[in-house]
């Protein structure tokens, strides 16, 4: 019979869409495995969201938990483990920025500098910075306007008719950026792509 | 709402800036219009990137280790709930007098419905490294199973593969002392998609004898009017 350990270490050759059926059943260790590979870009998400470390821990801690619970609801059709584990800490973390007293938390410690390790230089990690790095620049190469509304609606959370009033602009003029910028957006990743290979 | 207006409504859809209502309404015209779907993925290749796009961190160990504990401690759970739960075996005859002391008419109805019990899961308790107590519960929903693991007197409650409550119902916890009728408690819950639950009983268990669940109107009810689908041995 295995034990923990190499249990664990077998699991970690598994991919994740196959470790996703274990983690259905119940297997702790197969969880362990898919928050090992994940933890780090989530915590990323949801700090850059909140702004404040407890905040984002708390975040991710409830995004995980109901991942495990929840973890029928994974359908490969509709993408990546990674995908859908992104996609669960950003509806949560726009939950907490919604709340009232989040959003106080979050202006009250934007001034606070607080000690975030880096990942852990290994190949897999350089990789995900990398990749990070390519898409801010390809988010920054966007007209003003456009940027600005995806970062407001999708990193601070805030809807369409919140960032309308905020910005003087109609909604409709809003939306319509929204659309662009993620058009635009898409053509700059490809050609940054284009440039990698 | 026409068709370019539709469209419009797709970045603002997958950068979550559409209010609940309306997310709803974009999500069911989805299902209807392949075009729509079309330009939904197309886009969804750059919103799905914007997930990764920020400043890189390593989580905080803790974290790790909060969340491990707790993912742990419930397979425990689930494993010892599910353990002695027969799959095809026979069915079950279950009594359970006293359930509603208080209430003999409701008593009679519950014990008619309750004589025969589909999957009925019966296991044993098993005790914690930390002082925590495990007991399985007796489920009468088939193919569901439920565990209360007890620490300092407080319960939490864990299920597991459960059916959603009727329409217009929800699951409601009740605590049962000896020779009393269960009183009702503020836990009221849903299951997740997959038929999870983890409830925290309110109150302590000193003195009670079993904690119930039934499905219940939304917002509860202050007697039980269903027949438990949840009996723990507390």
């Amino acid at each position: 019979m295995r034990g923990p350990a190499s249990s664990l270490s077998s699991l970690r050759k598994l991919a994740d869409e196959d470790l996703m059926p274990l983690v259905r059943r119940g297997e702790a260790s197969a969880f362990e495995v898919i928050f090992e590979r994940h933890s780090g870009v989530a915590f990323s998400l949801a700090y850059r969201m909140c702004g404040q470390r407890a905040l984002a821990e708390d975040v991710i801690q409830e995004a995980f938990l109901s991942l495990w619970r929840t973890g029928a609801r994974y359908d490969r059709r509709r993408g990546s483990v990674r995908s859908w584990v992104l996609a669960i800490v950003h509806n949560r973390a726009v939950d907490a920025l919604r709340s009232g007293a989040s959003r106080r938390l979050r202006h009250e410690d934007e001034s606070a500098t607080e000690q975030l390790e880096a990942p852990v230089r290994t190949e897999v990690e350089v990789a995900r910075r990398d990749e990070a790095r390519e898409i801010r620049e390809a988010l920054d190469a966007l007209p003003r306007e456009q940027s600005r509304v995806i970062e407001l609606a999708y990193f601070g959370g805030f809807t369409h008719t919140e960032i309308a009033d905020m910005l003087e602009t109609p909604i409709g003029t809003v939306k319509g950026r929204m659309r662009l910028g993620l058009e635009k957006l898409r053509v700059n990743l490809d050609q940054a792509a284009e440039v990698a290979t | 709402m026409t068709h370019p207006e539709w469209e419009n409504e797709i970045a603002a859809y997958l950068l979550g800036s559409l209010e609940e209502s309306e997310s709803g309404a974009f999500e069911a015209h989805l299902q209807e219009c392949a075009q729509c779907r079309a330009e939904y993925e197309r886009l969804r290749v750059a919103s799905d990137s914007l997930s990764l796009a920020a400043e890189q961190y390593a989580a905080p160990p803790a974290i790790g280790e909060r969340v491990m504990s707790i993912v742990r401690s419930e397979a425990e759970l689930l494993q010892a709930a599910t353990a002695d739960q027969p799959t095809n075996g026979p069915k079950r005859r279950w009594r359970r007098p006293g359930w509603f002391g208080g209430t003999p008419a409701l008593a009679v109805g519950a014990l008619a419905t309750a004589l025969v019990v589909a999957g009925l899961a019966i296991a044993g308790a098993f005790s914690g490294a930390n002082g925590s107590r495990t007991i399985a519960a007796q489920v009468t929903v088939p193919g569901a199973s439920a565990a209360l693991r007890v620490q300092d007197g407080r319960g939490q409650l864990i299920v597991a593969h459960m059916a959603q409550p009727p329409a217009g119902r929800i699951y409601e916890v009740w605590l049962q002392r000896p020779g009393q009728a269960p009183q009702p408690t503020t836990a009221l819950f849903g299951v997740t998609h997959s038929g999870g639950a983890d409830v925290v009983v309110p109150g302590t268990l000193k003195g009670v004898q079993r904690v119930l669940v039934t499905d219940e109107p939304l917002g509860g009810s202050l007697k039980p009017t269903r027949t438990p689908v949840i009996v723990v041995p507390a």
